[in-house]
């Protein structure tokens, strides 16, 4: 417990419900209540569900002087701004910034907040105090910025209902086997950005379709951008498999549960992940994953997953293929997904996160107390 | 420390699973040319409709892209009306005629052009599979470093007291990635020819099938302990092989080293010597490149029987080897 009830505002540039982010933001300010500290969290984006749960940043008594400022960053926004004119420590969460680069085709204008993003986070990390970076690979890339007190700890994601409706602990010693009458289902969650490469994905369930020729895709996440969600759709329409490919959009959680337990395998293609917690989602209800090892992605998923060195349509199809028939290789992986699930349970992380927080009041607040 | 036994039987399992997976994509490339076909077909399609700049066109595909693009469609609709719509239609079909003039003129000279690039493609290509090492199927011995010289390269690499991450490029079937592993150092490699490297990943050695300047391209600064250079990389041309010696020098840590583990270019037979490509590369060449790129770097005596020498090179500092002897 906290002594002195240090007071802490949390900063994130949008509070949404439903993405990882936002969930880790409101995880986060929990347990610091938890700890018996105050809390306030300030968003530039209030999504109407979280009304009541974040203030606006305009409003930010600038009088009021908290102990200090906890900023989730995951992209650009005016909040960095805000926060590189304050005096009290600051402690970035750092979530990691999608490359502007690959959004420059697409939208222009995400990728000029992007770029924006990337000169904040170099600003910041001279300014900060210090850093939770939610991977080694986000944490790597604040060191080579110049912040050297940077601690890892992963997403605070929730377990999910679905992994404890499953009876996830019996796939231990569970042999999965596919029914081999219901369609080879290929299910992928997350944004629709250039970043997450579902052309990618669409071109191998093409290839895939001369072994099964049933088989689906399933894409579930909102757009950030309408302009590459345009051209999948097209894209798989001159494919001849835009049948064969869902487009679900946002879900609620419900939803999400019943796509996961209707796929057969797990699939990503993403170029860039700071965490992915996605693929824990998918261990967590005994999903077989299959994904490039890019970024984040290796660090997440461990052996848990056939990792791919590209990310060619081929190589995807042959992997998802070769998890289909091979019902060992399957069992293997999903026992081995589980395992590794339970290394990011949320009392595990919440564990860690707690000792993190501990340590940077103690150096950042209490001893200046 | 990691040695081969620290590494989970699980993190084998998985690198087998997909080094197969590589394998039997590459091999029904080479088997199936509808396979192949509909996988260039699904590139191509995707070039078309995303944004230039979207896609990392390869040169083909944005030469197909400049073809289709320098088209121009100059028939329009003409929906009339009878009367004075004859005279709209007349004046439309005059500048339907001199439109089609001048989009005929610039569609000639646009596919002047495009020919012209292709051209210069087709000879770029010719250019390329020259240079290419396939000329290796037709040796009828292998290029594999002998279990001496590997036991030898690996002292050297793991003679420090924490080793860190190697990598050996031109791996072959792995013999000196197992002979690391085996005196604990943390290693993989990298080959060309999938087929090769399969003795070895079913040894559960990880082994990868990359080209070896693009890999060591994509690497981040200061991200390995040590490179090996072996097999075949010294029948790269020359300007490729300096490349990959910049590049050594940008991945290696401050204290990295570099060991070139090559046969001697006096130990080709002559069949051998007709038919693999480039004249090869002597050890004292070798350290005379490293050195022009900053290295300190030293020759010591190899068991052989084609390495005769071996070249030991780390960045700025004198080379300090204690394990060199055979």
């Amino acid at each position: 417990m906290c002594d002195l009830s240090p007071l802490i505002h949390h900063f994130t540039a949008v509070l949404a419900g439903r993405d990882a982010v936002s969930r880790h933001t409101l995880a986060v300010d929990a347990l610091l209540r938890e700890m018996g500290c105050r809390t306030r969290i300030f968003a530039e984006h209030i999504h109407p569900d979280m009304r009541g749960k974040a203030t606006d940043f305009r409003e930010h008594p600038e009088h009021l002087g908290p102990d200090l400022l906890l900023y989730q960053m995951s992209t650009g926004s005016p909040v960095a701004e805000y926060l590189l004119t304050r005096s009290e420590p600051i402690v970035l969460n750092y979530h990691n910034i999608t490359p502007a680069h690959v959004f420059d085709p697409w939208e222009p204008q995400v990728a000029v907040v992007l770029t924006q993003a990337r000169r904040q986070l170099r600003e910041l990390t001279r300014r900060a105090q210090a850093a939770i970076a939610v991977s080694d690979y986000n944490a790597q890339e604040l060191r080579v910025l110049g912040l050297a007190d940077v601690v890892v700890v992963p997403v605070l994601w929730g377990s999910p209902e679905a992994a404890v409706r499953s009876g996830s602990s019996e796939l231990l010693g569970l042999t999965v086997s596919s029914d081999g009458q219901s369609p080879l289902r290929m299910l992928f969650v997350g944004r629709i950005a250039p970043n997450k490469r579902h052309e990618d994905l669409i071109s191998a369930l093409a290839l895939l379709k001369r072994w099964h020729p049933l088989a689906q895709l399933v894409f579930v996440g909102a757009s950030s951008s309408p302009n590459y969600e345009s051209h999948l759709k097209t894209f798989a329409h001159k494919l001849g498999v835009f049948d064969s490919v869902r487009f679900a959009g946002s879900v609620s959680t419900d939803e999400l549960n019943e796509h996961y337990a209707d796929a057969s395998v797990y699939v990503s293609a993403s170029t860039h992940e700071g965490f992915c917690v996605p693929l824990l989602e998918a261990m967590s209800v005994g999903l077989p994953v299959v994904a490039v090892a890019a970024a984040a992605v290796p660090e997440t998923t461990a052996d848990a997953a056939v990792l791919l060195d590209s990310g060619k349509p081929l190589e995807i199809a042959l992997a998802v293929n070769r998890l289909h028939v091979d019902e060992s290789l399957r069992t293997r992986l999903v026992k081995r997904g589980f395992q590794r699930f339970r290394l990011f349970e949320e009392t595990v992380v919440k564990q860690q996160m707690r000792n993190a927080l501990e340590c940077l009041l103690e150096v950042h607040v209490r001893q200046k107390g | 420390m990691a040695s081969s036994n620290d590494i989970p039987a699980s993190d084998h399992d998985i690198i087998r699973v997909r080094a197969e997976i590589e394998a039997e994509a590459e091999a029904l490339r080479r088997e199936d040319p509808d396979l192949a076909g509909f996988e260039r077909e699904i590139e191509r399609t995707w070039a078309d409709i995303a944004p230039i700049g979207a896609t990392g066109d390869p040169r083909e595909l944005l030469l197909d892209r400049a073809e289709r693009l320098s088209v121009i469609d100059a028939n329009v609709p003409v929906g009339s009306r009878r009367g004075i719509k004859q005279i709209k239609l007349l004046i439309r079909k005059a500048i339907y005629w001199y439109i089609r003039y001048v989009t005929d003129a610039f569609n000639v000279f646009t596919g002047v052009l495009v020919r012209l690039l292709r051209n210069i493609d087709e000879r770029l290509v010719v250019v390329e599979d020259a240079l290419r090492l396939d000329d290796a199927d037709l040796l009828d011995f292998s290029a594999e470093v002998s279990p001496e010289t590997a036991d030898q390269v690996a002292r050297i690499i793991c003679e420090k007291p924490s080793p860190g991450l190697c990598l050996v490029l031109s791996c072959g079937e792995g013999t000196i990635v197992d002979a690391i592993q085996r005196q604990g150092g943390k290693v993989y490699g990298i080959e060309h020819d999938p087929q090769r490297i399969m003795p070895g990943v079913q040894k559960g050695l990880d082994l990868r099938v990359c080209d070896a300047a693009r890999h060591l391209r994509k690497l981040a600064d200061n991200q390995l302990a040590a490179l090996v250079f072996a097999g075949v990389v010294e029948s790269l041309p020359l300007s490729s092989l300096w490349s990959m010696v910049v590049e050594a020098k940008r991945v290696l840590k401050p204290d990295g080293r570099v060991v070139v583990a090559v046969a001697d270019p006096g130990s080709r037979g002559v069949v051998e010597a007709d038919i693999r490509s480039g004249r090869g590369i002597a050890q004292p060449t070798w350290q005379h490149l490293l050195k022009r790129a900053d290295f300190s770097a030293q020759l010591f005596a190899a068991p052989g029987p084609r390495i005769s020498q071996i070249v030991v090179a780390e960045l700025a500092t004198e080379t300090h080897v204690t394990h060199a002897d055979s």
